[in-house]
């Protein structure tokens, strides 16, 4: 069974439709790249995947169902800004974890937050960005989820960063889960991918797996800018 | 899950009311070292700050409630609390125990600093406790007619069933105000003036509605040898020379008590359905 699977999915805010009746599934077991320009609806596609919008209409289901309790239970998400309440201490978001995710390893975190030198008893408050998103990055990869939903997280971090979150997210994926990655930022993360999507203008752009992509020399970026080249062209 | 739900509720809005309860704290200690010092002036400053807090403990608890929930469910944290497995309906029910633990914590608070001035100026007298209290007793018993023991107790477990329907009246019209603020077609307005529109819109309609039910004369009645109901003249459960000394809008508070019902499941239903987290 496909562990996502959309279908005629439409979203529109006020007038302006966002996604506009796309269909498309993933089977398990591989690394997805959604991509798309700034403001394409990577982010509303994904929010509805994770149960945040639901003023939708057609299907949005994780392993056959619709976003509830049970597909919150196997995906592990990370979202663009920071959602821990500021009081927090990273302990106290590793038992918040561990307490409501039954996949997540408070071992493991306790490890990581050494390994990323982020100071167990800091409130959450002071810290910088980068200590922050470091913090999520690690609560959701500490999961053993079968779908990983992760939301630009490489953007606005530098180089150095961002090559520190694709190893962070490639070691500690379990075999056989599912990732499912949005990022405008492709030259970094297209050796990682299995499969793409693009969207943009609503619409499902593209969707293929990276080897039939790169026949003929061509890297997903080439395509990435020839596909939105002609999206903007005849929009 | 619900439980777990429950612990971090508490934690979480632990932290806007610590700063009350501690400042209480140290304004009782200091009151009982002033006791000692017998500064007539600074024992009238300490009694005056414990009443403050008691103000600002109700204040805070109100503003706790209210931020809490906005923040946690509408606002950056939405993105976690709404991606928990868990139903909307068990993050509703979670933050209504918690709100209403914090409400009787508040009451208590303020029970007990009363409790505590009390005591603390009549140590000032040469009056004994017991003398007071009876004088104070039988001058109610005199102005309102006091129930009897039996009755007293009964009532006093009517008003606190009552006060805990208040509050939970309260809480779901908080959390419904502010879910609705949150769905798309208030999307447009600021979330805080449409929560407030909406909380006063459901205000009027429930007033509207108490004011019509006062009109069908039936009343709970406390009275000095019991509690029954008044039915216009008619007295039901009351022995015939009863006094009743508190009579209560039954009928309104049976129509609140369906509307809470009905706001709770209304609330937890658009939370899952209609909200979009911003």
């Amino acid at each position: 069974m496909s562990i996502i699977q959309v279908k005629n999915l439409s979203k529109s805010y006020g007038a302006n439709p966002v996604l506009d009746n796309i269909s498309f599934e993933f089977e398990e077991g591989q690394i997805i790249g959604l991509l798309g320009p700034n403001g394409s609806g990577k982010t509303s596609l994904i929010k509805i995947l994770v149960g945040l919008i639901n003023d939708y209409s057609g299907d949005a289901l994780i392993d056959g169902q619709r976003p509830g309790p049970y597909t919150k239970s196997l995906v592990a998400y990370l979202p663009e800004r920071t959602y821990l309440a500021e009081w927090m201490r990273p302990t106290d978001a590793i038992e918040f974890f561990a307490d409501f995710y039954a996949d997540f390893s408070r071992e493991k975190a306790y490890k990581m937050l050494d390994a990323f030198q982020l100071p167990a008893k800091q409130n959450i408050k002071s810290m910088s960005k980068g200590m922050q998103e470091k913090l999520q990055l690690l609560l959701v990869m500490c999961r053993n989820a079968r779908l990983y939903i992760l939301d630009e997280p490489l953007g606005g971090v530098d180089p150095a960063a961002r090559a520190f979150i694709l190893d962070t997210i490639m070691k500690n994926h379990p075999a056989g889960s599912t990732v499912m990655l949005s990022t405008h930022l492709i030259y970094d993360v297209e050796r990682i991918f299995d499969s793409v999507i693009m969207i943009g203008r609503g619409q499902v752009l593209v969707k293929a797996g990276v080897e039939e992509l790169r026949r003929g020399g061509r890297t997903i970026e080439d395509v990435f800018k020839e596909v939105f080249q002609y999206a903007w062209q005849v929009n | 899950m619900l439980g777990k739900l429950i612990k971090h509720e508490f934690k979480s809005t632990a932290h806007s009311m610590f700063g009350i309860y501690l400042s209480a704290l140290f304004t009782f200690l200091a009151m009982l070292l002033v006791f000692f010092i017998k500064n007539r002036t600074l024992m009238i400053t300490g009694s005056l700050v414990l009443v403050g807090i008691c103000v600002a403990a109700i204040v805070v608890t109100l503003f706790a409630i209210i931020g809490t929930f906005n923040k946690s469910l509408y606002g950056n944290q939405g993105y976690l609390s709404f991606t928990l497995p868990v139903s909307g309906k068990s993050l509703l029910a979670s933050k209504t125990v918690v709100s209403l633990a914090w409400i009787f914590i508040s009451f208590a608070f303020i029970i007990a600093v009363a409790a505590f001035l009390l005591f603390y100026w009549i140590a000032q007298t040469s009056e004994s406790f017991k003398d007071i209290v009876n004088m104070v007793y039988t001058t109610l018993q005199t102005m309102m007619g006091m129930p009897d023991a039996e009755t007293a107790v009964k009532s006093i477990a009517v008003l606190v069933a009552l006060l805990f329907m208040k509050a939970l009246f309260l809480i779901f019209k908080v959390s419904f105000s502010l879910t609705i603020a949150n769905t798309k077609s208030f999307q447009k307005l600021n979330p805080v003036l449409a929560a407030i529109l909406v909380y006063f819109a459901i205000y009027l309609v429930l007033n509207a509605a108490n004011l019509a039910a006062a009109f069908i004369p039936v009343q709970l009645a406390i009275a000095t040898n019991g509690i029954g109901l008044t039915v216009g003249e008619t007295m039901i459960g009351l022995a015939e020379n009863a006094n009743v000394f508190l009579p209560l809008p039954i009928l309104g508070y049976i129509f609140e008590a369906v509307v809470c019902v009905a706001l709770y499941l209304l609330t937890g239903d658009i939370m899952t359905k209609r909200v979009n987290v911003k």
